[in-house]
């Protein structure tokens, strides 16, 4: 099956910030989380996908339609949910759904008031005057209403209430339930992820550190808990990071051989978990 | 897309209708004191003794077509002048969403022109109706050949005062960091100096009407190779200064320690 979302080889400066490199393919039916600091490049590389900042180098195809040479086909198959709303804020989300809607090819404005409906938000109200939540809602109608394919959101459950995340992990769920759509999603709340992404992707400093998906990432790294001389005395190039803190000692090992780490207390990091190793370790900024 | 388009306009409208009345208060006051000191200048010699001031007025615009020319070339000034601060407050853009919906750069390129062709049939139309409103005419002369020209020149000088593009966010990034604005030398070009000759075209134009030169085929053709330039500086410049919002970037800068 072709990927719904293809890079290879991007580039782009954003003033201090470089996109380095940036190789990443997404299949349908997944869900992949783009997740690093905050001024790592996941927004830029968000908005670079969807050719608001122009590539310097490097190819993005969506759902097999490359983004220089056939851009409205690409975009036809992207529904989006950004952290600003691109919409005109002085008119009606109703209106915006009709005037933008039909710029898709499969819009179906009778969908989109029914979404609107499930999402209580009124089609009367003006953009300008809707909530960060309801921002996000009405953008996730209008994506759903085109039969968007990708789904590219930039932080859509930042700054939401706990009862509103909650919901929204639900519907990203049921967008992909079908095998046939996917979503790309950038947060620095790696509990999103831990709950709903297959892949992982980790940025930072504008580069793609680590890639892997849900199953490597139980497989792969552990976190072994021991006194400050087991943790010292445990060697290995597998061993990424040791931290010595003042009640406890730890390391970050990834793919331990059989043996390796007995008489220690072990745990499956969480993505949070893994983020703060890495960074001890020296490997993420 | 012409929905988009209206919607634009009439987005723009509401938002300065009270500077747009302003405005138009202003131009009648110009335009009204303008024909009052350029008939002064005629009056003198036009007006009979025991005749008052307004009437006197009134006789001799129906009756000097030396008059009328004056008082509709003085009223232009202020329509032109009208029109320039109107649609300052009415640039050209792209709706944001078509950034980022499903539109090619062909559909994007296409909207900017419709837009263009919109704002300058609209921009033609309000100065012949104001133009009308103030002078009770608009064309200077019934001579086809003025006619053309007259025609040539306002639309050229309503297409220059039309190419200007949507700022962007380039006040904010202009105070943060400065380098980052690139100059839009097209948009210079057609906003001064394309501006500045055809106010220099318009003003020889208005004087022959007014100084009543006959009109001979070799200064209509004088006219047309001069037409002919303001074609080729209009292509030159359009396409480059619509080419410009197709980029997101250049219109919305990414402002460094914006939320990443």
């Amino acid at each position: 099956m072709e990927n719904l979302l293809e890079i290879r080889n991007l580039n782009k400066s954003i003033g201090s910030l470089k996109l380095n490199d940036i190789n990443l393919s997404l299949e349908p039916g997944y869900i992949m989380g783009l997740i690093g600091r905050n001024g790592a490049g996941k927004t830029s590389l968000i908005k670079t996908i969807l050719r608001l900042y122009q590539k310097d180098s490097g190819d993005i195809f969506i759902n097999g339609h490359s983004m220089d040479t056939q851009e409205r086909e690409a975009k036809d198959d992207i529904g989006f949910v950004l952290d600003e709303s691109p919409f005109e804020d002085n008119l009606t989300i109703e209106t915006n759904g009709k005037l933008f809607g039909s710029l898709y090819s499969r819009y179906d404005h009778t969908l989109f008031l029914k979404f609107c409906s499930r999402f209580e938000i009124s089609p009367r109200q003006k953009v300008g005057k809707l909530s960060k939540g309801q921002k996000t809602r009405f953008q996730l109608a209008f994506a759903l209403s085109h039969d968007a394919k990708l789904f590219l959101m930039d932080e859509p459950a930042a700054g939401l209430d706990p009862l509103f995340r909650r919901e929204l992990l639900g519907y990203m769920q049921d967008i992909v339930e079908s095998g046939r759509r996917s979503i790309l999603f950038s947060t620095h709340l790696t509990s999103d992820l831990d709950q709903i992404g297959d892949y992982i992707a980790l940025m930072d400093s504008g580069s793609l550190c680590l890639q892997l998906d849900r199953e490597e990432l139980n497989e792969r790294f552990y976190i072994a808990h021991g006194t400050r001389e087991q943790i010292e005395h445990l060697f290995g190039p597998n061993v990424i990071c040791r931290l010595h803190e003042a009640y406890k000692s730890s390391l970050l090992i990834e793919y331990p051989q059989e043996g390796q780490l007995l008489g220690l207390e072990t745990a499956r990091p969480t993505l949070e978990d893994l983020m703060y190793y890495l960074c001890k370790g020296g490997f993420i900024k | 897309m012409i929905r988009i388009i209206f919607n634009d306009l009439w987005l723009d409208v509401k938002r300065n209708f009270l500077t747009f009345i302003l405005y138009f208060v202003v131009y009648g006051m110009i335009a009204i004191l303008g024909v009052q000191v350029t008939l002064i200048q005629f009056l003198r010699d036009l007006q009979s003794s025991g005749q008052d001031y307004s009437a006197a007025i009134l006789d001799a615009m129906e009756t000097s077509p030396t008059l009328q020319a004056a008082a509709i070339s003085v009223t232009a000034v202020a329509t032109i002048l009208f029109l320039w601060l109107v649609l300052r407050k009415m640039p050209i853009r792209l709706a944001r969403p078509l950034y980022v919906c499903a539109a090619g750069e062909k559909e994007k390129m296409h909207y900017l022109r419709l837009h263009l062709i919109v704002k300058v049939c609209l921009s033609l139309v309000l100065a012949v109706l104001v133009q009308l409103f103030m002078s009770g005419r608009f064309f200077v002369s019934d001579n086809w050949m003025e006619i053309v020209v007259q025609l040539g020149l306002w639309f050229f000088l309503i297409l220059a005062l039309n190419l200007r593009t949507d700022p962007g966010n380039r006040k904010e990034v202009l105070e943060a960091v400065p380098e980052m604005v690139t100059e839009k030398s097209e948009e210079i070009v057609a906003g001064v100096y394309w501006f500045a000759l055809l106010i220099v075209e318009c003003i020889v134009f208005y004087t022959l009407t007014v100084t009543e030169i006959t009109w001979t085929l070799w200064i209509f053709l004088v006219w047309l190779v001069l037409l002919a330039v303001n074609v080729l500086i209009a292509a030159k410049c359009s396409s480059p200064i619509l080419a410009y919002m197709l980029s997101y970037e250049k219109m919305y800068y990414p402002l460094p320690d914006k939320k990443e």
